[in-house]
């Protein structure tokens, strides 16, 4: 996702975000064993560790088994801060029971801080990984001082890149599917994604920020009730699936064998978003999602997707698809902020375009005139 | 606890929080307990009873309990015990399985859909056998730890605790010996959080029956001569809490390893316990005094 184009709308820099940390794994210590938080800051309220506890993986909790394993987890707590779990095996566990150690990094974001990492937990993640050491993972301190987070940060080492080659066809209708329940605000289990993370990029990328600001997720994590998430990536045996169908109200959308495409009141967005996918503009849609702070119902997105795919048309446009493109929304009244700037990006397009068809008029008709006097 | 109300055609009521939960559910979506306690306590047509099993991290919670049940099972000590359900006998065939090969089992995972449930029928032989059925959880230690640190962190060990008509609370006794304060400060803790639930009045006891059993006594055989003795002189702080607070309190000292070796190798950093033979001792007791009481 391009981190660079969207602005807070107080307009403050984007430079950093604060972020509240703990740790939440099993070492034994002085005043105890076993899964809990075993450092925190200061500024983590005891209601919020609460429910870190209760949210937090514990013992055999990642999908994979082995001992590179990694998870997230993104969740708004009562507080209305937002948390984030960064969960990776660490070593075998002190009581060498089988299986690895979970070492769990926890941030803690107010709304602001949050949003300036554009409401992805993603983008926290790469922010927060130079902090979380060698040393941190094999010896956790006993406190821990808030972290800054930079507002633009790298890609994380070993992480698969954003492909700039476009997913199969089959993966970008599994996308569409799984984007259009979290923008229905279905929840949502996915699994045997085959790259769970960049598939969670993509959806992210497409996901308004006013759906991102309050979506839960997690990648890599055992399904549990006590982490009742929005959408969730995750491997589970077909009987455990038909479990959680049984006793949660989720969708279950299995990666190797998806359900037929239905109708969704999102078509216009959806279909938006996948042509501008297939011909590889991810970073476009990105940097639009991202400005949409208020806009998360269907119609308001279909007018959206209308208006950008009309500011795209005026490029190429002549003279009679300038004027009916123009007429359209000559009497729009912007319904948000990002919508009145996008109608403001339309005018000064259409001005740009007329200024442009004059100028080849103008120039076709000096052409005439030199090879009439020739 | 009446599991006559506890079903209908609509919902069926869960034994442990009673939240509603449709038909076909097969986990309580409020604590994950499972829903099948409730069919088979309708089907026996009496309450069954909870006896919770407690004790911090690693203190050898899935080990007694497994060994426990296969006692019973096996008709050790003129009982008899019939599992209610193939899931009862989940969590013995793990320890078994697992001690058979010289493992430990795998750790307990916090998340309480992953706990294993057992629901069995349990009489000691006698001229008028009575048959008791219980229901006795395998819950994770840092799950107990959470909850008596911050109540309501996990509302099902609040409520199991509240529907319990015994508790056994095992405790490290080769900690203890070791001169740890560790299992004398979490068993005070959990003797307090139960004080605070149970009490009606300041100066009235408790008298639901509380069975601590001091595990890993094999570290520390002067534990078996006096287990009351053990704890005055090892878990003072818990002895106090037990003697003011508690009208109903017995001590047990319990070992399951015959002996014990630690495995390593060059390349690890760390030492992996090996359990090389069991050799049961004072497993049956703690419950057999439970069951008495009852």
């Amino acid at each position: 996702m391009d981190h660079t184009a969207a602005v807070d709308q107080t307009g403050a820099s984007p430079a950093s975000a604060r972020a509240e940390q703990a740790i939440f794994t099993s070492i034994r210590s002085p005043m105890g064993r076993g899964y809990r938080i075993v450092a925190a800051s200061a500024g983590i309220l005891r209601d919020e560790k609460r429910e870190i506890v209760q949210c937090a993986p514990s013992h055999g909790s990642l999908c994979d088994p082995s001992p590179t394993a990694a998870g997230l987890a993104s969740f708004k707590l009562r507080s209305g801060r937002h948390c984030i779990l960064l969960s990776r095996s660490a070593g075998i566990e002190h009581t060498a029971r089988g299986g690895y150690r979970i070492h769990t990094h926890v941030l803690v974001m107010d709304p602001l801080a949050f949003r300036r990492l554009h409401c992805d937990p993603l983008s926290v993640e790469a922010a927060a990984l130079p902090a979380i050491t060698e040393d941190l993972l094999g010896s956790p301190p006993t406190r821990l001082d808030p972290l800054l987070l930079a507002g633009q940060p790298k890609q994380p080492a070993g992480k698969e890149a954003d492909a700039v080659v476009p997913p199969l066809t089959a993966d970008v209708d599994c996308m569409m599917h799984i984007l259009s329940a979290v923008l229905d605000g279905r929840s949502i289990m996915v699994v045997a994604a085959p790259v769970p993370r960049q598939t969670l990029r993509r959806i992210l990328g497409a996901a308004p920020m006013a759906v991102r600001r309050e979506l839960s997720l997690s990648y890599g994590l055992k399904f549990s009730p006590s982490r009742p998430f929005q959408l969730v990536f995750t491997n589970a045996e077909r009987s455990e699936t038909e479990r959680i169908v049984r006793d949660h109200d989720m969708d279950i959308f299995h990666w190797q064998s998806p359900p037929s495409p239905a109708k969704s009141s999102f078509d216009t967005w959806l279909r938006f978003v996948r042509q501008r996918w297939e011909s590889g503009r991810y970073d476009y849609v990105a940097r639009l999602a991202s400005r949409l702070t208020q806009e998360s119902g269907a119609h308001a997105l279909a007018q959206i997707a209308a208006l950008c795919a009309d500011i795209e048309r005026l490029g190429t446009a002549d003279a009679t698809a300038l004027e009916q493109l123009s007429q359209r929304h000559a009497r729009t009244a912007p319904v948000s902020k990002a919508h009145a700037r996008l109608l403001d990006e339309f005018q000064k397009a259409a001005r740009r375009r007329a200024e442009a068809l004059a100028q080849q008029e103008s120039a076709a008709d000096d052409d005439l005139a030199v090879t009439g006097l020739a | 606890m009446s599991t006559a109300a506890a079903t209908s055609a609509e919902y069926t009521s869960c034994l442990i929080c009673e939240s509603r939960n449709s038909p076909e559910s097969i986990l309580c979506q409020q604590c994950s307990a499972p829903l099948a306690l409730v069919h088979e306590a309708i089907a026996q047509e009496r309450d069954p009873q909870v006896v919770s099993i407690l004790g911090d991290s690693n203190v050898g919670k899935t080990v007694y309990l497994g060994f426990l049940l296969d006692m019973l099972s096996q008709r050790a000590n003129d009982f008899e015990a019939v599992p209610r359900g193939a899931y009862s006998v989940d969590l013995q065939q793990t320890v078994i399985s697992h001690m058979a090969y010289r493992m430990f089992p795998p750790k307990t995972p916090m998340e309480s859909h992953e706990w294993k449930w057992t629901y069995y029928q349990v009489c000691k032989r006698a001229r008028t056998p009575k048959w008791v059925d219980l229901v006795m959880p395998d819950m994770a230690g840092e799950a107990i730890a959470a909850e008596v640190a911050t109540p309501s962190t996990f509302r099902i060990i609040q409520n199991l605790l509240s529907k319990s008509a015994g508790l056994l609370l095992l405790v490290d006794a080769a900690l203890a010996a070791n001169g740890s304060a560790q299992p004398d400060f979490f068993a005070l803790k959990m003797m307090s959080y139960i004080d605070t639930m149970f009490a009606r009045k300041r100066k009235k006891r408790i008298g639901m029956p509380v069975a601590i059993v001091l595990t890993k006594a094999d570290y520390c055989p002067e534990c078996f001569d006096s287990p009351r003795r053990f704890a005055e002189a090892n878990l003072n702080r818990l002895w106090n809490m037990c003697e003011t607070r508690f009208a109903n309190v017995e001590f047990f000292a319990c070992s399951v390893v015959g002996s014990l070796a630690y495995a390593t190798t060059e390349d690890e950093d760390f030492v992996t316990p090996v359990p090389l033979h069991t050799a049961l001792r004072g497993v049956l007791e703690p419950f057999e005094w439970i069951t008495r009481q009852l």
